[in-house]
């Protein structure tokens, strides 16, 4: 793992809020996930034990969405910060090619290309091989690929 | 993946700022690492390419030795081989310096002069191995293991307390192809004396080469000083 805690933090700020949708929930299992993370582990263990901050990040999500029986709060769908991005309409079109993933493939894009973990260490968070996932990511690029120049993204 | 999508995927994907991020980070307390598990974990740090030289390094002098029957040219062959080791440990301990990870290394726990003495302790280590394995290794060149290390050591030191002083002399990041030039240089200079001047290995000039090691010893230990503490005064600079 990298030494850079707050770096992490965003990162698997991130990653909850993109699966639960709610930025104090999103913070409060972001705290949780660390506070379990390192009950069991030292944090200058470098490499290997990103996947399973993410599991247990994962997991804390699983709770959240059993407890809270899924309440969704409407101004959080957008899923944009607070700040407007400058081109909302590709954004829109981005986040709508996404969803229309399954639940994996979704993962695996936020995994890979928001917060940027390795080929290894998404491997490991799934518990599948790296062949495997270099394959998923060739299927997810053909899949956006397909529904994008739909929506005139390639122009 | 082509580049405007995974940038258009980075982009779309941007949460709400984190409100307590900063009282978080400050309040918990994270179980950190020892200092004998840092010390090993440099062994990670450094590239494979240097344990890669040392293997080389030992079945050349294994394989050398096989085939050279002359104990001098044995020790020359040898002594020729360990300027271009203590190049890659020198190359190794300042890579630091050459891609600017001085900033980052800071942010560590431990200090960058305390990294990089963890480096030179794993180093140093490896490379005290590497020595004694030689030196069992031309064994059979009839000089004894006392006159081996001295005809062995004295190149080494040379050429790692050469480059250390060029280094801590001059700042650019190309000097390390100047130390590359000067162990070249020493490797060279080894080969030429003792083909054409195989006179020095005599019983006779042994007082010389002793003179030379324990020299060379003292210098480059005060070198290894001066650079760790060159280190720290970088560092209260960059405060």
């Amino acid at each position: 793992m990298s030494l850079d805690l707050k770096e992490q933090y965003e990162k698997v700020y991130s990653f909850c809020y993109f699966k639960i949708h709610n930025r104090e929930a999103a913070e409060d299992i972001t705290q949780e996930t660390f506070l379990k993370y390192f009950e069991t582990t030292k944090y200058l263990e470098k490499g290997k034990k990103l996947a399973f901050l993410y599991t247990i990040a994962r997991n804390c999500c699983c709770d959240y969405f059993r407890k809270s029986k899924q309440t969704v709060y409407i101004e959080d769908l957008s899923g944009f910060s607070e700040e407007i991005p400058d081109n909302l309409e590709t954004a829109i079109v981005v986040q709508n090619a996404v969803l229309k993933l399954n639940k994996e493939e979704q993962e695996i894009v936020l995994l890979r290309f928001v917060n940027e973990l390795g080929i290894g260490e998404i491997a490991e968070y799934l518990t599948i091989s790296r062949f495997k996932v270099y394959r998923k990511l060739n299927s997810i690029e053909k899949q956006l690929k397909t529904i994008l120049s739909k929506e005139d993204f390639y122009g | 993946m082509d580049k405007k999508l995974t940038l258009a995927l980075k982009q779309s994907f941007s949460p709400p700022p984190t409100q307590q991020r900063e009282e978080f980070i400050n309040y918990i307390s994270y179980p950190t690492a020892k200092f004998s598990e840092v010390l090993i974990s440099q062994i990670g740090y450094i590239r494979k390419r240097v344990w890669l030289i040392f293997a080389l390094s030992a079945c050349f002098t294994f394989f050398y030795t096989k085939f050279v029957e002359t104990p001098k040219n044995i020790v020359m062959g040898v002594s020729a081989v360990l300027p271009f080791l203590s190049l890659c440990i020198i190359a190794e301990i300042f890579k630091s310096r050459t891609y600017n990870m001085e900033e980052t290394e800071f942010a560590c726990k431990y200090s960058f002069p305390k990294i990089i003495l963890m480096r030179l302790s794993v180093l140093g280590t490896a490379s005290f191995v590497m020595l004694i394995l030689f030196v069992i290794i031309i064994g059979k060149s009839d000089f004894g293991i006392f006159r081996n290390t001295i005809y062995i050591g004295v190149p080494y030191l040379c050429s790692s307390y050469l480059s250390l002083l060029i280094i801590s002399k001059f700042h650019s990041k190309e000097i390390i192809y100047v130390c590359t030039a000067v162990s070249g240089a020493v490797s060279g200079f080894i080969i030429v004396i003792s083909s054409n001047y195989q006179i020095i290995y005599q019983v006779d000039f042994m007082f010389i080469w002793v003179i030379l090691f324990v020299t060379l010893i003292g210098l480059f230990f005060y070198r290894i000083n001066r650079v760790i503490k060159s280190q720290e005064e970088l560092q209260w600079n960059f405060v």
